[in-house]
């Protein structure tokens, strides 16, 4: 914790920005900061406010981390005397050392940094023993005790509370009837335990609703929430709900880690259960066994029901089954340290051996819980450590925090960021309060990661992108090379980079946030409550412990209880943990030594496909041919020229191999490389000559091109443009006066067309001002009395930025937004072969609205489209830049026209590879997209609207010149893309 | 005791879970004021009247900007926070019973008298006279707190141009007043002023820009006429200027089709004006060719240059046999002697085997290697094909034992 290993946790900084929230408005219950605003009475505030409270004297994170140690502390504590119920003293006392290493709280606090969870647990531990004392011996001070401290539990994370019932209160009132049936009756019987429960069930019955009152009061706002705002979200996949065979990735997360050295002992925990004294708790322990094995069986969703299974995450009940079974894992360490264990194992192995033995486990047990608290050094969980205060500089200056923003790569640390200034993101990270439907209708955790949540995801963050004045949305901190071609090709502007290598781009034309925002507010009295209660329980707490103490009177009973273990089977537990500990080292060798590089082609090539994604240019170089391959410095020079979409801001998603040849030692594989880019998906076919030396395989390196242009200098004029406007020094703003007039901009054949089904407004524009202008069109598709039915922008399928004089071709495609449409309709996702146009109104008419701004970026127009040949319904030609800049993501927009020039349908290709200076690269364009489409309407200038208004004027004439296709079609090229500054 | 307790604690929470509402539930149709349903007053007033059952009765919280505030109301009296009070617009007073929603009412807040400098902005330069239709003047008529007025102004405006003077007073019923007045000639320069009652404007200069290019020039000043689509030539654009004869402006983008079909291009090259010129870089055909040349400009034909001509680059593919598997192509030479440049594709084909997967294979210095080992097919073939801009040789195949 010291070692801030909670940075890359998933949870902390989240936890830091709900503390942030009470720092600075610690009665006011509603954020903006996250989604267009939400209620922090959706989560208790206990943890938040403790940390809010520190602040003030260290700053956040050491607030953070000394509420976690204290919260370590109590948890410790409250193992041993949770442990001193169930098991002697002596084995209490090892597992409350043991239960600093135990791996699910490791994890907890390492990976996941579920502070308010952890804190739960430690309390209500520490409260158990009160619980049973109450029950055992009637004194009221122990009943106030533990009701004050479920209040502060459930101020803190009131899951524990609620789960906790189940799983550590009952069988501790269990355990206590049981006692007093055995004190009475000498033996543990069902019809003794019937009479202690009959005559304590009023008690009981009164401490059940006392609970429940407790739990109701001390968060109310929060219940007021839940019921009056439920969550009602499309269930987001979590690896705890998978199979663990099949989804090993998932086993050994949800599933091995937390179990951990527990694994060894489990036979010896199952046995120890499942006595009489502890069968409640075994019940309950091996329910939490169950439920967190996930999908692996049936049983937890018939257990829980279909709805609770997708919506809970199940680790935690392995999280509460390891806590449960830390008495035990005390005692099974008090046995193999101190007793019959020690003994038969010393016979076994020799008292030297045994040492070894000793040693070697707790050099293991101690090694793996260093491990696991830093497993995201071996497998990173988070994007690097970002600093956010450039990040913070930029939205506090020149009122950029009047807009909202996004950030695309931050992992957990948008919180972070979050915490740090005043401006309002769209998105968070905070499933529960996400109301836009955008999100909550789809499996997607968050938009900034939503590369990893596929097409879904990146459908979702697509709509925010295309349509980002919906809201407010102009600055994106981009900490991820994957998104900038959406975000350059959706008409987002790069415009700097900042201190922290993030960076920022800005969307033109977008209004700046009204100066009220919509909030829902509580009644006030819920508003106190939440501010004054979860504190006002620790000083309460404190005030209670002081009186009591000052009276002379302490808290603690006494406990016996004898745990003899003469009758344990070590054989049988050796063997055990022998198995286990064989187990995983078989499966370890096992995936070593299949899965080595250079075993096979297969390994080979699915090696080298992964260096590739993750851009390990050191590790590819070793699996080329090292008597053929040119040297390091060659092959990384070469990779350096071949940029492009797929190689620098691809995302390899699958591969499909085929050895073509297979000999002793040559091999031919055809490869079919899948890589996701933001845009689309592109599938690369490569063939790989494979060669084996000395037993190895080695892949023949690949040929790079050896065009050298015959010009050795280019030289290009440009123009460049400054907007003056006439903006003054004044740190009040200039008002108007800075703002400069539209461009104009002229239009023709805007149609509305139906192609498959589907609807999409086309047409072309053309900058027909001096200046370069910033485009943006927004269409909606229009019933009978052309009222809208859904509103859409083009996306990339227009060029945004348009010289003077520049025409382009523009689409827009309202498949992304109608399938928005129907899932909000049917509050569930839809499969993507569903047509939702079908379960639209009737589209007659459509309507569209071209924005333009001054743009000062000269728009890099040196291409050229030359060599085009048809051929079996594709049309082949090649990218050419004669310009003096590389052009990173070359993209070819195309236009297909009737013979009478009405323009039916565009299309877009994005070329694989940069093109450089005087190159040339060849693009594939398939020709029978356009065959489909109709014109259902075509606008006339009352449904076009120009800078905001209707001129008819605005119609472009043009001879066109355009290339013929053999169907009698005609197409028409236009390129641009994106440039790397 | 204690069963009487927990008894009261139950009764409790079921009051407490039966008597929560929601603030919509709450919400009355009492009407509080009796005649006006708004309140209106003018910026800079500190204070406006209501009634004293308003006043005392209720908690008035004021919404609209900057989040909510609660005001003081002292004998009919509702005090506004300069912030307020300055700043015209429409608010929402809202009512509060002990924190209950009673009402709500509009408060707005007229702007005071137009006064001192007109905000009058334009393009950065106007569009051009031909065709266009005219540029946006836009004006915005404040008071001396810097709020929008919405009284009726006579507004003069004036312009000074190429053809004299022009006065003219529109009424603006609106508080910004956009206008599309007439473009300046093309390269003219318009001054316009703005006046009103109290109110005067800065200097404003509209520029009229020159039109879509009509023509210009087009020239090949060296040709390097082999078709091995690797050597580059030049087209330069020069003299592009509009109808009137003006240069055209800079950045203005242009267009050039090559073509051998009137009906339809092989290839188009874009690039923009610069001081009434322009330059293309363009690539020599891969294969022996006559083309012609369009200049476009705002999609209208302003050049054109016929009949050029480009002759095949290789002469000959000559090829060595290294070893019995191994051959070499080459060098290739064109007509003037050199190497073919780098990268020069060589299409390769087997007769009698047309389905082969083969190799690609560019020149490199002249000359490309070829290891019949790396041809793997299923068939046999007996010659290999070799081309390189249309010129070929056939080259038998070894037989095993040769």
């Amino acid at each position: 914790m010291l070692f801030e290993s909670y940075e890359t946790t998933y949870d902390a900084y989240v936890h830091i920005f709900f503390a942030e929230h009470y720092a600075s408005h610690w009665f006011d219950h509603w954020n903006y900061k996250w989604y267009t605003g939400f209620t922090v009475t959706s989560y208790p505030p206990l943890i938040h406010q403790t940390i809010a409270l520190f602040s003030k004297l260290v700053g956040f994170k050491l607030a953070f981390i000394i509420t976690a140690l204290a919260s370590i502390m109590i948890f410790i504590r409250g193992v041993f005397y949770f442990s001193s119920l169930w098991v002697s003293e002596r084995a209490a006392a090892y597992a409350s050392c043991a239960a600093g290493l135990c791996s699910s709280y490791v994890e907890a606090i390492h990976i996941f940094g579920q502070l308010p969870s952890i804190t739960g647990i430690a309390i209500l531990l520490n409260i158990l023993p009160f619980i049973y004392w109450w029950v055992r011996k009637k004194k009221s001070k122990h009943v106030i005790l533990a009701l004050l401290l479920l209040s502060i539990v459930t101020c803190t994370h009131h899951v524990t509370t609620i789960f906790g019932m189940v799983f550590f209160i009952f069988p501790i009132i269990g355990l206590a009837l049981l006692d007093d049936t055995y004190e009475r009756d000498n033996a543990y019987t069902i019809v003794g335990f019937l009479l202690s429960l009959k005559q304590k069930f009023f008690s009981l019955i009164g401490f059940g609703v006392a609970t429940l009152c407790i739990t109701i009061l001390s968060i109310l706002p929060y219940w007021a929430w839940s019921r009056a705002d439920p969550i009602s979200q499309i269930p987001i996949p979590h690896g705890s709900r998978d199979s663990f065979i099949e989804v090993t990735s998932s086993g050994l997360i949800f599933f091995l880690i937390p179990w951990g050295m527990m694994l060894l002992f489990l036979p010896f925990l199952f046995k120890q259960i499942f006595k009489k004294r502890v069968i409640i708790l075994g019940l309950s322990l091996t329910l939490a066994f169950i439920l967190g094995t996930g999908g692996t069986t049936p049983i937890p969703r018939m257990l829980l029901g279909e709805t609770a299974f997708n919506i809970l995450t199940l680790d935690r009940f392995t999280y509460w089954a390891t806590i449960l079974a830390l008495p035990f894992w005390g005692q099974y360490i008090h046995q193999l340290i101190e007793g019959d264990f020690k003994k038969y194992l010393s016979e076994l192995l020799s008292p030297s051996g045994y040492k070894i033995l000793l040693s070697l486990l707790a050099v293991v047990t101690v090694g793996s819980t260093i491990f696991i608290m830093n497993i995201g050094f071996f497998r990173p969980f988070q994007p690097k450590k970002i600093d956010v205060q450039p990040i913070v500089n930029f939205l506090s200056r020149d009122d950029h925090d009047k807009w909202r923003y996004m950030t695309l790569g931050f992992g957990d640390q948008v919180a972070w960021l979050a915490a740090n200034t005043d401006a309002l993101s769209i998105d968070g990270n905070y499933h529960s309060a996400r109301r836009l439907p955008e999100m909550t209708t789809r499996v997607v955790e968050r938009l900034e990661n939503a590369k990893y949540q596929g097409l879904k995801g990146l459908g979702a963050l697509n709509q925010f992108l295309t349509i980002p004045e919906k809201y407010n949305l102009k600055y994106i901190f981009c900490n991820d090379k994957f998104y900038e071609p959406i975000l350059y090709f959706s008409g987002w502007n790069k415009i700097r980079r900042l201190e922290n290598d993030v960076d920022v781009w800005e969307k033109p034309d977008i209004l700046a946030l009204p100066d009220l925002l919509p909030r829902k507010n509580i009644p006030s009295y819920q508003q106190l409550m939440w501010s004054t209660i979860p504190i006002g329980m620790v000083a309460v707490l404190f005030f209670f412990l002081i009186f009591f103490r000052l009276r002379g009177e302490s808290f603690k009973e006494q406990t016996v209880i004898s745990n003899a273990n003469s009758n344990t089977h070590w054989k049988w537990h050796s063997l055990w943990a022998i198995l286990v500990l064989f187990l995983f080292l078989a499966s370890f060798l096992h995936a070593y030594i299949t899965n080595r590089t250079h075993q096979s082609p297969d390994n080979i090539i699915d090696a080298y496909y992964h260096a590739l994604d993750f851009k390990y240019f050191d590790e590819i170089y070793t699996f080329y041919d090292p008597i053929s391959r040119p040297d390091k410095a060659q092959i990384f020079l070469d990779i350096s020229l071949e940029d492009g979409i797929a190689n620098s801001f691809g995302k390899l998603n699958s591969i499909q191999k085929t050895i073509t040849l297979k000999q002793d030692t040559l091999a031919l594989a055809v490869v079919d490389a899948e890589w996701v880019t933001a845009l689309s998906s592109q599938t690369i076919t490569t063939v790989h000559k494979l060669i084996k030396r000395d037993n190895r395989w080695y892949l023949k390196a690949p040929e790079h091109e050896i065009k050298i242009p015959p010009q050795q200098i280019v030289t290009n004029p440009t123009v460049n443009y400054e907007k003056l406007g006439r903006r003054e020094a004044m740190a009040s703003g200039t008002d108007h006066k800075d703002i400069l007039d539209r461009p104009d901009i002229g239009f023709d054949n805007i149609h509305l067309i139906q192609n498959e089904g589907q609807y999409f407004v086309i047409g072309e524009i053309m900058n027909t001002d001096i200046v370069p202008a910033y485009i943006t069109i927004s269409g909606c598709l229009t019933d009978e009395k052309k009222a809208p039915i859904i509103c859409y922008n083009a996306r990339d399928k227009v060029i945004q930025r348009l010289a003077p004089k520049e025409r382009s071709p523009f689409m827009i495609e309202f498949d992304e937004i109608s399938r928005q449409h129907l899932i909000t309709q049917l509050g569930k996702d839809i499969d993507y072969d569903i047509n939702p146009f079908d379960s639209l109104p009737s589209v007659i008419h459509a309507n569209i609205q071209i924005k333009a701004l001054v743009n000062t970026d000269s728009p890099y127009v040196n291409y050229g489209i030359k060599n085009l040949e048809q051929e079996q319904g594709a049309i082949y030609g090649e990218l050419y830049n004669f310009g003096h800049e590389g052009v990173n993501i070359p993209r070819v927009l195309a236009g297909f026209y009737t013979k009478d020039n009405k323009l039916m349908w565009v299309e877009n290709i994005y070329l694989e590879k940069e093109v450089r200076p005087l190159r040339s690269k060849q693009f594939v364009l398939n020709t029978h997209q356009h065959l489909s489409s109709k014109i259902m309407y075509s606008l006339t200038p009352d449904d076009i609207k120009i800078n905001g208004f209707n001129i008819d004027q605005n119609r472009f004439a043009s001879e066109r010149r355009h290339h013929k296709l053999s169907d009698g079609f005609s197409i028409d090229f236009k390129a641009n893309g994106y440039i790397i500054e | 005791m204690n069963r009487l307790l927990y008894i009261h604690l139950l009764l409790a929470t079921l009051c407490l879970l039966g008597c929560e509402s929601t603030q919509e539930e709450i919400l009355r149709t009492e009407n509080l004021y009796s005649a006006d349903s708004i309140v209106n007053t003018q910026v800079g007033q500190q204070s406006v009247t209501l009634s004293e059952e308003q006043c005392d009765n209720y908690t008035i919280i004021l919404t609209g900007l900057h989040g909510q505030i609660t005001l003081s109301c002292e004998e009919g009296k509702l005090f506004l926070p300069e912030l307020i009070a300055n700043i015209a617009g429409s608010y929402q007073l809202l009512y509060f019973d002990d924190h209950r929603l009673i009402e709500q009412q509009e408060l707005r807040i007229k702007a005071g008298k137009p006064e001192g400098e007109i905000l009058t902005y334009v393009g950065p330069k106007t569009t051009s006279f031909d065709g266009t239709p005219g540029t946006m003047l836009t004006t915005i008529i404040t008071d001396s707190l810097n709020n929008m007025v919405d009284d009726d102004i006579a507004l003069r405006y004036r312009l000074l141009g190429k053809k004299g003077r022009f006065d003219r007073t529109e009424i603006v019923d609106h508080n910004y007043f956009t206008k599309k007045i007439f473009p300046p000639y093309n390269n003219d320069k318009v001054l316009v002023g703005l006046a009103g009652p109290n109110l005067y404007s800065l200097e404003l200069p509209l520029e009229g820009s020159s039109g879509c290019a009509k023509s210009a020039e087009l020239t090949l000043p060296l040709l390097y006429p082999l078709a091995d689509g690797r050597q580059t030539f030049d087209i330069e654009v020069q003299n592009g200027i509009d109808s009137e004869g003006y240069k055209v402006e800079d950045g203005s983008l242009i267009t050039l089709y090559l073509y051998n079909s009137k009906s339809s291009y092989k290839a188009k090259y874009t690039s923009v004006f610069v001081n009434g010129g322009a330059k293309f870089t363009v690539e020599n055909p891969p294969r022996a060719d006559i083309i012609d040349l369009d200049l476009y400009a705002c999609e209208q034909l302003i050049a054109s240059k016929r009949d050029v001509v480009f002759n095949t680059a290789a002469i000959e593919v000559p090829h060595i046999w290294l070893s019995a598997t191994e051959l070499q192509i080459g060098p290739v030479l064109n007509t003037l002697n050199q190497v073919l440049p780098n990268g020069s594709p060589i299409d390769l084909s087997l007769v009698g085997c047309e389905q082969a997967t083969l190799p690609f294979i560019e020149l490199y210095d002249g000359i490309a290697r070829i290891d019949l080992n790396e041809i793997y097919t299923s068939c046999d073939y007996s010659e290999l094909v070799f081309a390189i801009n249309n010129q070929s040789t056939i080259i038998k195949k070894p037989k095993s034992n040769e």
